[in-house]
């Protein structure tokens, strides 16, 4: 290891410990060899997220605090909306009618009371351990397969609708409501090995609902499991002009190297128009303040100007009459905090960059061809109302195109453009991170991977080159490139 | 820096050791930002002009000002400690003997060790080492139903599956100060349990709210302008005693007032002065950077926290609990002593729990020396802003804490937090004039 590494005392052995477990086994020190907390770049240390990364100190990696820091460059007098915003975005939304009026409006059906319950710590969901109830992800619904037309395609929400439950599973609601469906997920494993031999497991979900609450579920739907991302960069992906994506996109593979990459046409719904989607699984949402509207309505049940009816199928407005807290429920000053409040979080600086190991594993990654979809850099363009996310160059890993990911991600849900098998690259940056914010390494749209490794070689279809490079690593070299992206 | 010093020594005033709670005495605007509010104590205000370069000392460099702020923080955190230490005496002398007078000294003493941190927030935002154990010592909001027995109109964080887990009564593993640390921070992956609960930000065990809550007790209006009424008997042993499980009560009111100190403690030595720790690392720092963290936790905390997520928040819900000390009604305190640390920090003094006050090289000398009329404008601007916080401290004192201020149907309170917030609004614009200028104000 490159640094001389030094425990402290004051630090409980406990914590030195968990520090191993993270990016490329860097021992905390609270000493002043922790240069660390400067903010100057150093060579191992790469604002991955421009102006607004900060570089963090170690010791508050540990307090799970990665994700939750302002932008770097946010303007003094500009940090009261974001701080607000936390506000809006932590606090739980409750029944209708209530003292609290500026949060009430919750359902009548949801998933959770509050943004921070899924997004925890601005962090990323996970399935439900063995005996715990579904937290902080959600199952999607849809009519899909041959037995589908696509003219039954809801124009706003991108999917056919299932008659009775919508487009999402929701397992809560206000009293008096009957909750759609209890979720429970059955893992199915499946073995495999790399070149050298070395097994592995990889486990995907099978979704059970039990007591359903609003009849049989149409035997044409396809469900699919959609953990909460972290929030990191949300406002610096926004930023990129439409013109970089579809300079990106190569939707026949006119250059042949094997990888397509589509952008998605979705709904917009302040302008009702079409537009680039860039947020969500399948790259359904056009931009964060949509994306924000959308989680609103959907997960927690609560109209906005921009979704001003509760997101509830046709049979469940009929036959539900509990009042609702306002029209809309979340005004548009609250809205427009909680969009604040996600665009302008900091970007985490990367670490130990300048490690040999972690240096190896970037290698091999760009050999592999993994940066042909996770794009190391990009360039924002200018957003006058942003200022601090305008003209920053970016190391987001990403290039916010659809991908066919093969039949082994699969899940048969198309959302306007993007087909059952296609899925938009999902930024790398802060990858290394979710350990110490979540305190789980669950990866992918459905928390099915357990590590790095597993989200690796569930890669197919496109990727399937850069998945089988990996494969033919061997140990050395596999470890490698997951202290890479640990170190993101 | 000897002559800072020798300048600090000039102001330390040999004032007695009276008991300075800061409670003590209403706040009358005429005792300045004291955070002792005895008037025996100069105001720091009033002291400023004799650290300007006139007295004789060499001119205020950008090195001497952030050298100075150091030792203030140090100062501060010293006397946060101090304050928590006589907290935790006064809790133990309230166990041993619980009575009604001893249960009001402990809130009393609660009240005067919250008032006395309030003056370190300022610290936190610039200097990235505090955000690592803040939260463990003034996290707020709570779900309070996770540590005692809350009434049945109790409005939890529902996504929180452990809101209303009761661990006082329902838990039954024996409570001290590491399983209380551990329920909070989750830093044990094996342990389930504590990473579930450490998921949601409001599961708050430990800090000065959570020991908040187990003095004052739930604040539920009755009679409207009453704060929590959690009655002592909770922590009588036997038949006397109210609330149930009340020997763990008393345990678990013991185990945060220690862990408290224990936090501060950790707090201190991060500053202190010849540490190897942060204080170590600040020094090292290029001056403009670390005159870059001083204003930036000055400013962010003028305008992020005080003006935005404690007010504007409560303005927008009329959400009677949308206060920080929302169990003891006092956030009014808490709002004018972080107002009076900012600009205490600005103008480099401090004054301790005995009444003595340390000055020292001060930001205002600084950006004076570069730009009179910018420093006219803040000293204009203080002047504002105090006078909307001490009307806000003394409509708190005459029985309109800050729940009352905010309601819906109180046009005049919403009027005079609307006020507050926009010279707080106008004062971070000039604090973010400053933050502009630190290339200049370094190469004085």
């Amino acid at each position: 290891m490159r640094r001389i590494t030094r425990s402290h005392g004051a630090l409980p052995a406990l914590l030195a410990g968990l520090v191993c477990l993270g990016a490329s086994a860097e021992v905390a020190s609270r000493g002043s060899d922790d240069a660390a907390l400067t903010r100057e770049r150093r060579a191992d240390e790469v604002l991955a997220g421009g102006g607004t990364s900060v570089v963090i100190p170690r010791q508050q990696l540990m307090d799970r605090g990665a994700f939750s820091l302002p932008a770097e460059n946010l303007a003094l007098v500009r940090r009261g909306d974001h701080f607000a915003g936390n506000s809006f975005f932590q606090n739980a939304w409750v029944t209708a009618p209530a003292s609290a009026a500026a949060r009430d409006g919750l359902g009548p059906l949801f998933n959770t009371m509050s943004c921070q319950s899924c997004h925890i710590r601005d962090g990323r969901g996970r399935p439900p351990r063995s005996d715990e109830e579904m937290l902080s992800m959600l199952v999607r619904v849809s009519l899909d397969g041959d037995a589908v037309s696509d003219r039954e395609r809801d124009p706003h929400a991108g999917v056919v609708l299932e008659p009775n439950y919508g487009d999402q599973i929701q397992n809560g609601a206000i009293a008096g409501v009957a909750a759609e469906a209890r979720v429970t997920i059955r893992w199915i494993e499946e073995e495999g090995a790399y070149a050298d031999g070395t097994r592995y497991t990889l486990r995907r979900p099978e979704y059970l609902l039990e007591d359903l609450g609003w009849g049989a579920l149409d035997e044409r739907a396809v469900l699919s499991g959609r953990v909460a991302p972290a929030l990191v960069g949300a406002g610096l992906l926004d930023t990129i002009p439409d013109a970089t994506l579809l300079a990106l996109a190569d939707p026949d593979d006119a250059d042949g190297d094997g990888i397509s990459g589509r952008v998605n046409r979705v709904w917009d719904a302040g302008t009702g128009a079409t537009a680039i989607g860039r947020f969500g699984w399948k790259a359904e949402q056009p931009d964060v303040r949509q994306q924000v509207a959308a989680a609103f309505n959907g997960d927690i049940g609560i109209t906005s100007s921009l979704f001003p009816t509760d997101g509830r199928s046709a049979a469940q407005r009929e036959a539900i009459t509990a009042p609702d807290g306002g029209a809309p429920e979340v005004s548009d000053r609250i809205l427009d905090l909680v969009t604040f409040y996600c665009k302008t979080l900091a970007v985490p600086a990367s670490r130990s960059l300048d490690d040999p190991v972690v240096q190896r594993g970037q290698e091999l990654f760009r050999g592999a061809g993994c940066a042909s979809c996770h794009l190391e850099t990009l360039v924002t363009g200018d957003d006058p109302a942003f200022p601090e996310l305008s003209g920053q160059t970016i190391h987001a890993y990403t290039d916010l195109l659809l991908h066919d990911m093969g039949p082994g991600l699969a899940d048969g849900r198309s959302v306007f453009d993007a087909s059952g098998s296609e899925w938009r690259t999902p930024p790398l940056w802060s990858v290394g991170l979710v350990y110490l914010v979540n305190r789980h390494t669950n990866y992918l749209h459905d928390g099915r991977a357990r590590n790095l490794e597993e989200a690796i070689l569930w890669h197919g279809g496109e990727a399937e080159a850069a998945k089988e490079a990996f494969r033919a690593l061997d140990a050395e070299d596999r470890r490698a490139l997951v202290a890479f992206l640990r170190a993101l | 820096m000897h002559h800072l010093r020798a300048l600090a020594g000039r102001f330390a005033l040999l004032a007695p050791a009276v008991a300075v709670l800061p409670f003590a005495r209403p706040h009358g605007p005429s005792t300045g930002f004291s955070p002792s509010g005895s008037s025996a104590t100069t105001s720091p205000s009033a002291q400023e002009p004799a650290a300007a370069p006139e007295s004789g000392v060499e001119p205020v460099t950008a090195e001497a000002v952030v050298e100075h702020y150091a030792l203030l923080a140090h100062a501060r955190y010293a006397d946060a400690l101090g304050a928590a230490r006589e907290l935790f005496d006064t809790v133990q002398a309230f166990l041993r003997e619980p009575s009604e007078a001893t249960f009001a000294a402990t809130k009393r003493a609660w009240l005067s060790a919250h008032c006395v941190y309030s003056h370190t927030e300022p610290l936190r935002f610039g200097n990235p080492n505090t955000d690592a154990w803040e939260g463990r010592v003034n996290a707020w909001p709570m779900d309070e139903g996770l540590i005692d027995y809350v009434a049945d109109a109790y409005v939890a964080h529902e996504g929180n599956p452990y809101a209303r887990w009761n661990f006082i009564a329902n838990g039954r593993t024996p409570i001290d100060e590491e399983l209380i640390a551990e329920f909070q921070s989750g830093t044990d992956p094996k342990v389930a349990p504590t990473v579930a609960i450490s998921d949601v930000e409001t599961n708050v065990t430990r800090g000065y709210h959570a020991i908040e809550f187990l003095l004052w007790g739930q604040d539920l209006n009755d009679p409207p302008t009453s704060a929590g009424r959690r009655p002592f008997t909770d922590y009588v042993l036997g038949d006397a005693g109210t609330g149930g499980s009340q020997e763990r009560r008393c345990d678990y009111l013991s185990a945060a007032a220690g862990l408290l100190v224990e936090d501060l403690r950790f707090a201190l030595l991060d500053w202190a002065p010849d540490g190897e720790l942060y204080s170590k690392t600040f020094a090292a720092l290029p001056v403009a950077e670390r005159l870059d963290r001083m204003i930036v936790g000055l400013g962010t905390m003028c305008f992020g926290e005080i003006a935005s997520e404690r007010m504007q928040v409560a303005l927008i819900t009329s959400d009677q609990e949308e206060e920080q000390s929302c169990f003891s009604d006092t956030t009014h305190h808490a709002h004018w002593h972080n107002i009076a640390a900012i600009e205490s920090f600005y103008r480099g003094t401090h004054t301790h729990r005995d009444g003595t006050v340390t000055a020292g090289a001060s930001l205002d000398a600084l950006v004076r020396r570069l730009d009179a009329d910018l420093a006219d404008r803040l000293d204009a601007q203080f002047v504002r802003t105090r006078a909307a916080a001490d009307e806000l401290l003394r409509r708190g004192e005459a029985g309109e804490p800050f729940d009352r201020i905010v309601a819906a149907d109180n046009e005049s309170g919403r009027a005079l937090v609307t006020r507050l917030m926009d010279e707080l609004r106008a004062q971070t614009e000039l604090l973010e004039e400053v933050h502009g200028r630190i290339a200049d104000l370094t190469r004085l």
